[in-house]
């Protein structure tokens, strides 16, 4: 079986992300009315675009309903879809694009509203997670929280780049912002999720070398 | 396609948390992994702590991860299915629109007619197996297609209408080459050590004898799932991959496919193949005894391909590419 070397050398450096040559096959079908093609994007992309959703904006359907927009339209204007380099670059973009307008939609009709309500609500005090037992567990729980603690655009960034992969030149252009924006703004995201996680980090640390 | 090792000694924490082998490493550590990362920790002592705060970002970030459930995946589908056939083209006139709907209800009750008749159909199960020395093609109620090596087992339920999931047990190996269905029902092949091979549309290979199960994947995606250490593990396999699962620890590297699947055309190709190896096949598919007085040859390699014809004609195409000789008695072969 393969050796240590082997798997260093074979590795897959694309591994988890879809190659992008094959989004392209099938953005192609879907151009020409292949349905098999476009039932494929959508298995590909729906959930990663819902993760997506959802740290911008905590509403479940708000965030289905777009993505059932996203794919209704990309169907129907199907034969006047221009080739892309990136159909996931394009999906993103036009999913951001269409939810910003349905929550600037809802804001004038409910008037403002602070979506991260739910999440600070489930915020658990920090003594909760000294006295508890399991670091680890207790440590990814607590990046999930410090995640709904950094700001809006800081927890974007990051959903983009760590599920999605992006560029950060693609990022520029989704986010609206300049390229060197991104590049602080990840750096400033990673900042504060450090620490907001920094007890916990250090108890763990300490634990790992017990 | 071989690819230089990345150095990681100035990836910052960023780096790191978007790194495929970094991540692959924090989320199914096994012993390639782990032993990589062991030495690049002590190699890099002032990066350890930088390491651990990775590690818990990706695994946290990883739990923070929202998915629909099946049921919004495929009710959301069904919203975008109803409409795009609503508005097919915005210039249609109405008139056809009206058309769309009528065929949409005469469609809706013939579904529903064949809805009840599979309903009163109780499913049955069937099992196809295969001999030593000999190989079945197996058309699937799907119509997906199964090919059948030697000394197999392959069993499912005649009727998937209405099923969850379209499920196969397999014992032994098989090649598959899977219908995508437009309604997503899952394709799943599950094998005796509690491996799940998800499929969409795909062609791929399993084999799947005594403790181990290799998956080989030729085109597609499939996702694996399997225990690990009381919890389960997935992984999404890229084709031209291999992805063997064996005492409870999965490896996964680059092959070429056609060595593993060339069975099904009735050939073998061989690549730097060790005659260990190939007995270990011969005695899986052929259900022959070998016996060999000097271990040392096992480790001798062939390249090339050779047909595949009955265990006397096999045995004796070994014996010329490896220059051994080989006597048969009875059912048992003896290498000198």
């Amino acid at each position: 079986m393969s050796s240590t070397v082997d798997l260093l050398i074979s590795r897959n450096p694309k591994f988890n992300s879809r190659p992008q040559s094959e989004d392209r096959a099938l953005w192609q079908s879907l151009r020409k009315g292949n349905n098999l093609a476009f039932s494929n994007l959508y298995q590909r992309y729906s959930n990663l675009l819902f993760n997506y959703g959802m740290h911008i904006c905590y509403n479940r359907e708000l965030v289905k309903d777009c993505i059932q927009e996203l794919f209704t339209n990309l169907w129907n204007k199907r034969e006047t879809l221009s080739e892309v380099t990136s159909v996931k670059f394009y999906l993103f973009k036009s999913f951001r694009n269409l939810l910003i307008l349905h929550i600037n939609k809802d804001r004038k009709i409910f008037g403002d509203f602070n979506e991260n309500q739910e999440f600070e609500q489930s915020e658990p005090s920090i003594e909760n997670i000294i006295l508890a037992s399991d670091f680890m567990k207790e440590n990814e729980d607590r990046v999930s929280d410090a995640l709904q603690k950094i700001s809006k655009r800081q927890r974007e960034i990051l959903i983009l780049k760590f599920f999605n992969d992006l560029s950060y030149s693609e990022i520029a252009t989704i986010m609206g912002i300049s390229s060197a924006s991104t590049h602080n703004l990840m750096s400033k995201a990673l900042q504060c999720m450090k620490s907001v996680m920094k007890i916990v980090l250090m108890t763990g640390f300490l634990h790992y070398f017990l | 396609m071989n690819q230089e090792p990345i150095d990681y000694s100035n990836f910052s924490i960023e780096d790191f948390i978007t790194d495929p082998f970094f991540k692959e490493w924090v989320i199914y550590s096994d012993p390639i992994h782990d032993e990589f990362w062991m030495a690049w920790k002590e190699n890099n002592p002032t990066k350890v702590q930088m390491l651990e705060e990775a590690r818990t970002l990706v695994l946290g970030l990883r739990k923070s991860k929202m998915e629909m459930e099946p049921k919004e995946l495929l009710s959301v589908w069904n919203a975008i299915q109803k409409d795009t056939k609503m508005h097919p083209n915005s210039s249609e006139l109405k008139s056809s629109k009206f058309i769309n709907w009528f065929a949409a209800s005469v469609v809706a009750s013939i579904v529903l007619v064949i809805g009840t008749i599979f309903w009163s159909i109780q499913p049955n199960t069937i099992e196809y197996r295969t001999g030593y020395g000999e190989t079945k093609e197996i058309i699937l109620p799907d119509s997906s297609r199964v090919i059948l090596n030697s000394n197999s087992k392959l069993t499912f339920e005649d009727n998937w209408e209405g099923q969850t999931a379209r499920e196969i047990w397999l014992e032994g190996e098989a090649f598959f080459s899977v219908v995508h269905k437009e309604d997503h029902q899952p394709f799943k092949v599950l094998s005796s050590q509690n491996v799940a091979i998800e499929v969409l549309g795909t062609e791929f290979n399993v084999y799947n004898r005594a403790q181990e199960t290799e998956v080989v994947l030729t085109s597609g995606l499939v996702t694996l799932s399997f225990p690990v250490k009381e919890k389960e593990g997935k992984i999404l396999m890229n084709p031209g991959e291999l992805v063997e699962f064996k005492e409870s620890k999965f490896q996964r590297k680059k092959v070429n496919t056609s060595l593993y699947t060339s069975w099904k055309d009735k050939v073998l190709h061989l690549d730097e193949t060790s005659l260990g190896e190939i007995i270990k096949m011969a005695k899986n598919n052929y259900g022959i005894d070998v016996e060999i007085e000097d271990k040392s040859i096992l480790a001798q390699t062939a390249s090339g391909s050779m047909p595949l014809g009955d265990a006397d004609n096999f045995m004796d195409q070994i014996s010329k590419v490896f220059s051994i000789e080989i006597q048969k008695e009875k059912n048992k072969y003896l290498i000198k």
